[in-house]
């Protein structure tokens, strides 16, 4: 059985626009994650070619495990490097008896870690083009409701003073 | 007014700023592609902004982005939990988005909410609230609606009556921001309106986006916003994102890749689909199988 939970969900086949060499999808998940330039991850993964799910081309069960667990210590470490799927040296050691260690699979429920910077991060203006958009306006002149203090309308593109019709709002 | 965004003046200035997300589109897609997909995502969260709080409205525009994405029309009334009570406006303006864009004379304020949302904050978005708000602090009766009616079937009120036969004082009035004006005229309001955001914003060194940002949240008890009042716009796509993996067992990240790439809209998931593949997922770790051989990759967040 191949596949992510979500591909059973909604029953279909993976797409064909995602990576199915992990390492590949590893790689296009980074630029994604809260990690500064030149931080590293390191993935541990069955190889597919034996893996007990892997009778289906693409991504068994066990690798998109390890993948989500990976992506979820590196939500969790936030900034600074990593190094997820090595189990430091237990695992190095159970590999050398050829006998490494299974990927860790977390609850289901994945992480909660946000995705994003928090706003006080986010307080430039967006590095794009600044520019005004095109209005409805009126020749009968201004709401009645709108006007500014003095008088006169809010748009009135005349500079005269209109009679006051409603009140102040600004 | 000045006063009130001032007090909430970090989370005013970064309320629209979703550059994150745009960055994340134009990593997955590439800059032509994910800028055209980033624009379509944004134009539908606009879509179905129409009373609308915010983190509803992004799972809604999750769904109708996957539609357009995939040339599939949208529907006259959108699957549960996608649907809204004002689902009719928000299939309209959807299909506007799929068929070419937004009538900017006729309705201007989606157009400017997803300017706003792109990054463009130049334009004020004039909703509900953007107006409601200084029309409360004028205490000016001429704001209070003269018909309202909270939900079909519901006893018809008339506010401005009410207060003008003495029914009800100003003071009583205030305790009911329905009762208060929610949309500008376009033909003589929406102007005006805009270019006093524009002075106001100016006044504080803030983009108009930015002031109306702070007034929407600022004013947030005033006039009833349904939104959460104490996070960013790009903070509650997250804790979608968040609810979402969840339920699914994904990592966010996952989430929003899928969002972007194939348009797979935010919490569709069916507690019976859900339990299903939960134990499926059981089943695979649990199968007995034995180990395999590892192989360790090693990879660099590029520069």
């Amino acid at each position: 059985m191949s596949g992510t939970l979500l591909d059973r969900l909604f029953g279909r086949r993976p797409s064909p626009l995602e990576p199915r060499d992990p390492v590949e999808r590893l790689r296009s998940e980074l630029p994604l994650l809260p990690l500064p330039p030149g931080a590293t991850a390191e993935l541990t993964l069955p190889s597919q070619d034996v893996s007990p799910m892997g009778a289906e081309p693409g991504l068994s069960v066990a690798q998109e495990a390890a993948l989500m667990d990976m992506i979820d210590r590196a939500l969790a470490f936030g900034t600074g490097g990593l190094s997820v799927g090595a189990r430091g040296a237990g695992a190095a050691a159970r590999a050398a008896r050829g006998r490494p260690a299974a990927p860790q699979v977390r609850s289901p429920l994945g992480s909660d870690r946000p995705l994003f910077p928090p706003h006080r991060a986010l307080q430039d203006v967006p590095p794009v083009e600044q520019r005004p958009l095109p209005r409805p306006e009126t020749r009968r002149g201004a709401s009645p409701r709108i006007r500014r203090p003095g008088g006169r309308a809010a748009d009135d593109g005349d500079g005269r003073p209109r009679r006051a019709a409603g009140p102040l709002v600004v | 007014m000045m006063e009130t965004v001032g007090r909430v003046e970090p989370l005013a200035r970064s309320w629209y700023n979703m550059e994150p997300l745009r960055q994340a589109f134009i990593d997955l897609m590439g800059q032509a592609e994910g800028e055209r997909r980033f624009r379509l995502f944004t134009d539908m969260i606009a879509a179905s902004s129409p009373r609308s709080d915010f983190p509803t409205n992004v799972r809604a525009a999750s769904y109708y982005y996957g539609r357009a994405l995939r040339g599939e029309p949208i529907p006259d009334r959108p699957p549960s939990p996608y649907g809204h009570m004002a689902q009719k406006h928000h299939v309209r303006l959807a299909r506007d988005v799929a068929g070419g864009g937004f009538d900017l004379m006729t309705n201007p304020k989606p157009p400017s909410f997803a300017e706003n949302l792109r990054g463009n904050q130049l334009p004020a978005t004039i909703d509900a609230h953007a107006i409601r708000y200084p029309a409360m602090l004028s205490r000016d009766p001429v704001f209070l609606e003269t018909r309202y009616q909270a939900t079909r079937g519901a006893p018809v009120e008339r506010p401005q009556e009410m207060f003008r036969s003495g029914q009800v004082t100003l003071e009583q009035a205030l305790e009911r921001p329905a009762w208060w004006v929610n949309q500008p005229r376009v033909a003589n309001e929406y102007a005006p309106l805009e270019r006093w955001y524009q002075d106001m914003a100016a006044r504080m060194g803030m983009t108009p986006a930015q002031f109306q940002a702070g007034a929407w949240v600022g004013g947030a008890r005033t006039t009833g916003l349904g939104s959460p009042a104490d996070v960013s716009a790009l903070e509650m796509l997250d804790a979608r994102l968040g609810r979402t993996a969840r339920l699914r067992g994904e990592s966010r990240a996952d989430v929003l890749r899928r969002l972007i790439r194939e348009g797979v809209p935010l919490l569709s998931v069916s507690p019976l689909a859900l339990a299903t593949a939960l134990e499926a997922a059981k089943e695979d770790r649990n199968d007995g199988a034995p180990v395999a051989p590892s192989l360790t990759h090693v990879l660099t967040v590029p520069a």
